[in-house]
């Protein structure tokens, strides 16, 4: 599987280099930002598409490309708009906007310009889960979903919506269509990612962290539920209150109150729907056991 | 969800009789009393990877 990585970081080298339209400067700092990138949503497309076409065709990697220039290009643009992590695109934020924007119309080319048969189609659902994700991002930065079901359905828009692209647009050049169970995994793929990053989000006090960040997540929002002392000073410095927070206090309070087991069973909630869903529609052992560890 | 994980992290013996199927907590189904099961499980073995 991990050959598709390879593959997908060549065919956008290759891309990016032969556009004639773009200046070098700009294709060398693209490059560099896909440098580290593991790939993961490109070869979800991959995957899907060879699982459900009849004969292969290698275009598919420039698809993949794509997709992963398109995750890439929303990934700074979240990184840019957060502020908290220090990324090589947030060292010169303004030209890494510039590449952001030549990331998705490359993208939007790359597809429009396609041999397959049903490259309207895929396009066509592309601008929906972008559409999905960029709505789910604004939700995110307006810091409002601090309940378990509004807070779903906003990972679900920002986060799901990658990998449910992903899934949908391997499967739907390789058949024409898309099945309910694919979207459901696809769905609770992006989700239980989210979830995972929403823990690691209270590991470290530093920069990234959600609480000091006054971010809401499973984890926080049920921090927030809770009749303790903690709680409400946590909530008093969410509304602006300044005062000292004691992190090893909260760090206490984090691990023992339960918050972690309730992102966890949310986590595993679905995580088991997902499960059902690849057991009902993927027939093939290797790709299954790809999409069961990359679930856990 | 939230009602019942804190009902559970105050009353830990609860955990054993739910595994046991000797309690039966009402609003929650199958699958979402083995997503709390496990999360309780997953957190003691993975709380040195999330947390270390």
């Amino acid at each position: 599987m991990g050959d598709n990585s390879q593959k997908i970081k060549k065919a956008i080298i290759k891309i990016i280099s032969n556009e004639v339209l773009i200046k070098e400067v700009l294709k060398n700092m693209i490059i560099t930002f896909i440098e580290k990138e593991q790939f993961s949503f490109g070869e979800l497309c991959v995957l899907h598409y060879e699982e459900y076409c009849g004969n292969f065709d290698h275009e598919i990697y420039e698809i993949a490309a794509a997709i992963e220039l398109i995750v890439i290009a929303f990934d700074i643009v979240d990184d840019l708009q957060d502020q908290d992590k220090p990324y090589i695109w947030t060292e010169t934020p303004e030209l890494s906007l510039n590449a952001v924007l030549v990331m998705l119309t490359v993208a939007s080319k790359i597809i429009r310009n396609s041999n397959f048969e049903h490259a309207q189609s895929a396009l066509n659902h592309i601008e929906e889960y972008i559409l999905s994700s960029i709505n789910g991002q604004h939700l995110d930065l307006l810091n409002q979903c601090n309940d378990e079901t509004s807070y779903l359905q906003m990972i679900e828009m920002k986060s799901a919506s990658l990998s449910v692209m992903s899934c949908v647009v391997g499967t739907v050049l390789a058949t024409g269509k898309v099945s309910e169970e694919i979207i459901q995994y696809a769905k609770a793929l992006g989700i239980i990612q989210q979830i995972k990053n929403d823990i690691h989000g209270l590991k470290d006090w530093n920069q990234s962290n959600d609480l000091l960040n006054k971010k809401y997540s499973l984890p926080i929002i049920y921090l927030f539920s809770m009749d303790h002392p903690l709680s409400f000073q946590l909530k008093r410095y969410y509304q602006g209150d300044r005062f000292p927070l004691n992190t090893e206090e909260i760090n206490n309070f984090v691990i023992d109150s339960g918050a972690l087991q309730y992102a966890l069973a949310i986590k595993n909630v679905y995580k088991s729907g997902a499960l059902l869903a690849i057991e009902n529609v993927v027939t093939n052992k290797e790709f299954k056991s790809y999409l069961k560890k990359i679930m856990k | 969800m939230i009602k019942i994980i804190q009902l559970l992290k105050e009353n830990p013996d609860m955990i054993q009789l739910l595994k046991e199927n000797k309690l039966s907590l009402v609003g929650i189904n199958e699958i979402e009393k083995t997503a709390i099961l496990d999360a309780f499980e997953e957190d003691i073995k993975q709380k040195s990877g999330y947390w270390s």
